[in-house]
């Protein structure tokens, strides 16, 4: 009886994970260690304007905007796409002082884009991968600080 | 001073402020300079440069320059019409990689990160056919009242340069459109060909002087006076 119950719990167990796992990729669509794609529940010009906020609300600014979008309608291609890149003139000032090569890693870029299912999608890679090739503990400190920061934000679009 | 002399001076003039416009976005192509800062620094400075020769010319009693050089303004932008109706079925057709005149707009405010929008697109299409005015000076100064003929020529100079120039190695297809396919060089032609026969036939039918740079230069040396003014 004892060796049905413990076998009985494990199941739970794993089931509890498996279906835990579910309900974290319904916000986090393909996260790996370097990219983390995120589905929002809104259209893709409303969640650019909520991604400039959420930027605002959380301490970093958007420094420049490309609109893929746009420039790649001078083509012929219809598509909405659109990268942010967001910094922080304070974090990028300790950046910069650790090393001036950090320059390659930020501003950081976000990037909305609406898929081939119509569904609106932002991505980026992840700060602290893209820092971790400076070899500096203080800047993968900040690199961590930064995925923390990222993940809060743009889990807020999932919402 | 030598009326002929006035004339080749003005004539002249004209021609270098005419040039500037077409070269500005070959300059801004092969990656010299922003389009933004040349258009500020010589576009603006050349237009006001022809306006003030058109002027000069209508003062100073040498009226069938300025006239060659409206003449020219209203045929190469009348002739951009039809280059720009043969290219837009081209583009279509999937014979041009992009947009030009949306490009140049993007290029003219310094807005490619933002992509074009109905400002940067009214600056790119002013500046397209402020484009073909240009040309139209030229082939009006140097054809006098041309042939037909020589406006086709002129075209299919203005096509071959074109392929020729950076522009086309910027936008990725390479020399005559090597790397995109062949549609781009008969997309190409075509509009420069309906470019040339417009402003050939308008020259042809609006320049009442035949007399072109060249023949007046010669007629200078050789103390000709006969210079086939057909206004006077």
């Amino acid at each position: 009886m004892k060796k049905f119950n413990l076998a009985f719990a494990a199941i739970g167990i794993i089931a509890f994970v498996f279906v835990g796992s579910f309900t974290n990729t319904s916000k986090l669509m393909a996260q790996d260690r370097e990219v983390v794609t995120v589905q929002s529940k809104k259209s893709f010009d409303e969640t650019v304007d909520q991604l400039h906020q959420l930027v605002a609300k959380n301490g970093m600014m958007v420094l420049a905007e490309v609109n893929h979008g746009k420039i790649l309608s001078m083509t012929g291609l219809d598509v909405k796409g659109i990268a942010l890149f967001v910094g922080n003139p304070q974090i990028g000032k300790e950046l910069f002082t650790a090393n001036r090569g950090t320059g390659l890693a930020v501003p950081i870029r976000l990037n909305i884009y609406e898929g081939s299912d119509g569904k609106t999608y932002v991505n980026y890679v992840k700060p602290s991968t893209q820092l971790a090739s400076f070899s500096n503990e203080m800047i993968n400190k900040i690199g961590e600080k930064l995925d923390q920061k990222l993940a809060m934000l743009t889990g807020m679009l999932s919402k | 001073m030598n009326n002929k002399i006035i004339r080749i001076v003005l004539s002249l003039i004209a021609l270098i402020a005419a040039g500037i416009a077409p070269n500005l976005f070959v300059v801004a192509q092969a990656g010299y300079a922003k389009l933004s800062d040349l258009t500020v620094a010589f576009l603006f400075p050349s237009i006001i440069l022809l306006a003030l020769i058109i002027a000069v010319g209508f003062l100073v009693g040498e009226k069938d320059t300025s006239k060659q050089i409206i003449t020219g303004i209203f045929g190469g932008a009348i002739a951009t019409i039809g280059l720009e109706i043969v290219r837009e079925i081209g583009f279509h057709m999937g014979g041009m990689p992009g947009d030009l005149p949306k490009l140049m707009g993007v290029l003219l405010l310094d807005r490619f990160a933002l992509g074009p929008d109905t400002w940067s697109n009214i600056a790119g299409w002013s500046y397209h056919f402020w484009n073909g005015a240009s040309f139209g000076i030229i082939y009006s100064l140097l054809a006098g009242k041309g042939k037909i003929l020589y406006g086709l020529v002129f075209g299919m100079l203005m096509a071959l340069g074109f392929m020729m120039s950076p522009v086309v190695v910027a936008l990725g297809v390479g020399k005559f459109g090597v790397d995109f396919g062949i549609g781009f060089a008969i997309t190409v032609m075509l509009a420069h060909f309906a470019f040339g026969l417009i402003l050939g036939l308008y020259v042809y039918r609006k320049n009442k002087s035949c007399s072109d740079i060249i023949s007046t230069i010669k007629n200078l040396i050789q103390k000709n006076d006969n210079n086939c003014d057909i206004s006077k």
